[in-house]
């Protein structure tokens, strides 16, 4: 089968190039920027743009979730994360100029290479599913009837996982509080 | 016209939809916002005993035109050591979120710019970029104060999203649907006064608390306290950025209010003119016992004007329905700021995790129980208990 071009000249992929862009350029961002407030902003950023690729693949209802909990929730958690620790600390870090090359770096790099190795190998094998035409994705009450039937167990497990660990974020806060 | 428009490309179509609704939409937000700000001056001096807006045009209705063109032409103040991209693109970043509230709103029949399987879940994902504009505001500003009022709304913001989601799921339980189009047919299949303000009166009560915190507005509008801290996040901003702030919050509250009628209210449902003089007609005949010349001669009006049921005219008569409740709700909530005083963070964080979302939950619990003794029991006789549900409305049909 040889592979379809008209794809590269329609309007879904431009769109989609764009949205890519946009995703890459600010997790690089992300990770190079010397504020720790903008990194996490340009977080939210990719979140968005990774919401718009889900957009453009009818995939409505893991759009509004990517951005609802990724883009909102995660990245307010993040915000907070900052603000409770030493939020002067932040301000001066951003006078001081960070080295560029360290020792360090090239193990930082190996380590990125056989990461992306690794991914680039999983997603070779892993022979995804073409998208089907005529927006035949899943719709909101067809994942709610999965969830609720062929895949109830996982859900349970992941709902009493999340108990779980809402009962530990008590006890260590109510620990904490106690010493006062 | 119609055949120069079928002509077009289907790529063209699309694009020039998109960019007509869009447009439409801006201008739509942008008249709520010049009606409902002079609007809350009104009542703000009428429930206060003061004049208020009163001399430009129409008696001060006008006022928003004057108001928007002097902070257009104000000087942009801004301050040194701002952190200057996210100090210009906070406004805009709410601005959007608040506009973005309107595409799915059904504003008349088959009136939704984008009628979105996803209807509420998307309102709640949009919702979550208000606190990333706050905190861009509050952060770029470099003032201590306007970071206070960041972290105070972001904080209050994140708590009432989960317990707005919450009193919103028993709406959607008794749909079965997210698309807020879907909730108002239910509510127009469910007959007269089929709303859903009764059978979930918890929930109403719980979202309009809740949207209020949401809204940042008083007297939850700790995060621009103005005796505690100036103004918030956007204590440093000036001109035509602030004027976007104050874009924003109205469009915000109208926006809110709009969702509020069309999941509580029934939405664009309403009688219309025919159907108000059939009725009146047959009151007047008693009801179909006796007739005669009043009640006779109302019945053949509603007749005569019977093509007001279809078409335009049935759009029109949605439409005013729907501006009517959201304003009913607008006007709700400027009342509810012009009444009582604001409360502490800690009270505000103490109502919202410790009463509202438990209410919310128990809401939740207690539909599902009706709904399914109502599902699975529908052929019980007649009892007090499923007079009630009947009542309530839960019953399945």
């Amino acid at each position: 089968m040889s592979p379809d071009y008209a794809y590269l000249h329609s309007g879904d992929f431009i769109i989609f190039a764009l949205l890519a862009i946009v995703a890459l350029v600010s997790a690089f961002q992300m990770v190079i920027v010397r504020l720790i407030t903008h990194a996490a902003l340009f977080m939210a950023l990719t979140f968005t743009a990774v919401a718009g690729i889900f957009l453009l693949m009818q995939a409505e209802f893991v759009a509004a979730i990517q951005i609802l909990v990724y883009a909102g929730a995660i990245t307010t958690m993040v915000i907070f994360a900052i603000m409770l620790s030493g939020l002067r600390d932040i301000k001066a870090e951003r006078s001081q100029q960070v080295r560029r090359f360290g020792r360090s770096d090239y193990f930082v790099f190996v380590v990125g290479l056989i990461f992306a190795a690794f991914m680039t190998y999983i997603y070779v094998g892993a022979h995804l599913p073409l998208s089907q035409p005529n927006g035949s994705m899943a719709t909101v009450k067809a994942i709610g009837t999965s969830l609720f039937t062929t895949y109830v167990i996982p859900f349970e497990a992941a709902s009493l996982l999340l108990l779980i660990a809402m009962v530990g974020a008590i006890i260590l806060t109510a620990k904490e509080a106690d010493q006062q | 016209m119609v055949a120069l428009w079928n002509n077009l490309p289907h790529l063209v179509q699309i694009w020039l939809l998109g960019l007509g609704k869009g447009s439409l939409i801006l201008v739509w937000c942008l008249a709520n916002f010049a009606f409902a700000m002079v609007l809350e001056r009104k009542v703000s001096a009428w429930m206060q005993n003061r004049v208020g807006p009163w001399r430009s045009g129409l008696h001060g209705w006008l006022q928003a035109i004057p108001d928007l063109l002097k902070l257009f032409v104000k000087e942009y103040i801004e301050p040194r050591n701002v952190d200057r991209p996210l100090f210009i693109l906070a406004p805009l970043v709410g601005f959007l979120s608040a506009v973005l509230i309107w595409l799915i709103v059904p504003i008349g029949p088959g009136g939704t710019a984008m009628n979105l399987d996803i209807g509420i879940i998307f309102i709640a994902a949009i919702t979550g970029y208000d606190v990333i504009a706050i905190f861009m505001a509050g952060w770029g500003s470099n003032n201590k104060y306007s970071l206070l009022g960041a972290m105070r709304g972001a904080a209050q913001m994140i708590s009432y999203e989960v317990t707005l989601v919450m009193s919103i799921i028993g709406v959607v339980m008794m749909v079965g649907s997210l698309r807020l189009s879907d909730i108002v047919e239910a509510q127009v299949n469910r007959g007269f006064f089929g709303w859903f303000l009764l059978p979930q009166i918890i929930g109403f009560g719980v979202f309009i608390i809740a949207s209020l915190a949401e809204l940042n507005r008083a007297p939850f509008d700790l995060s621009e306290a103005e005796s505690e801290l100036v103004s918030g996040y956007h204590t440093e901003y000036s001109g035509f950025r602030w004027a976007v702030f104050a874009l924003t919050e109205y469009i915000h509250l109208v926006g809110w209010s709009s969702i509020a009628a069309t999941l509580f209210l029934g939405g664009w449902s309403g009688p219309n003119l025919p159907q108000v003089l059939q009725g009146l007609g047959n009151i007047l005949n008693g009801l179909g016992a006796f007739t005669n010349v009043a009640g006779d001669a109302v019945s053949n009006a509603a007749v005569s004007i019977g093509f007001m049921n279809t078409g335009m005219w049935a759009w029109a008569v949605g439409f005013i329905w729907f501006a009517l409740k959201t304003y009913l709700f607008v006007f709700l909530a400027m009342w509810i700021r012009w009444t009582l005083p604001r409360v502490r963070i800690d009270q505000l964080m103490d109502l919202g995790w410790k009463f509202l979302l438990p209410v919310s939950l128990f809401n939740i619990f207690l539909t599902g129980v009706l709904r399914f003794v109502a599902v699975n029991y529908n052929g019980l006789p007649v009892s007090l208990g499923s007079f009630t549900l009947r009542l309530l409305g839960l019953w399945a049909n």
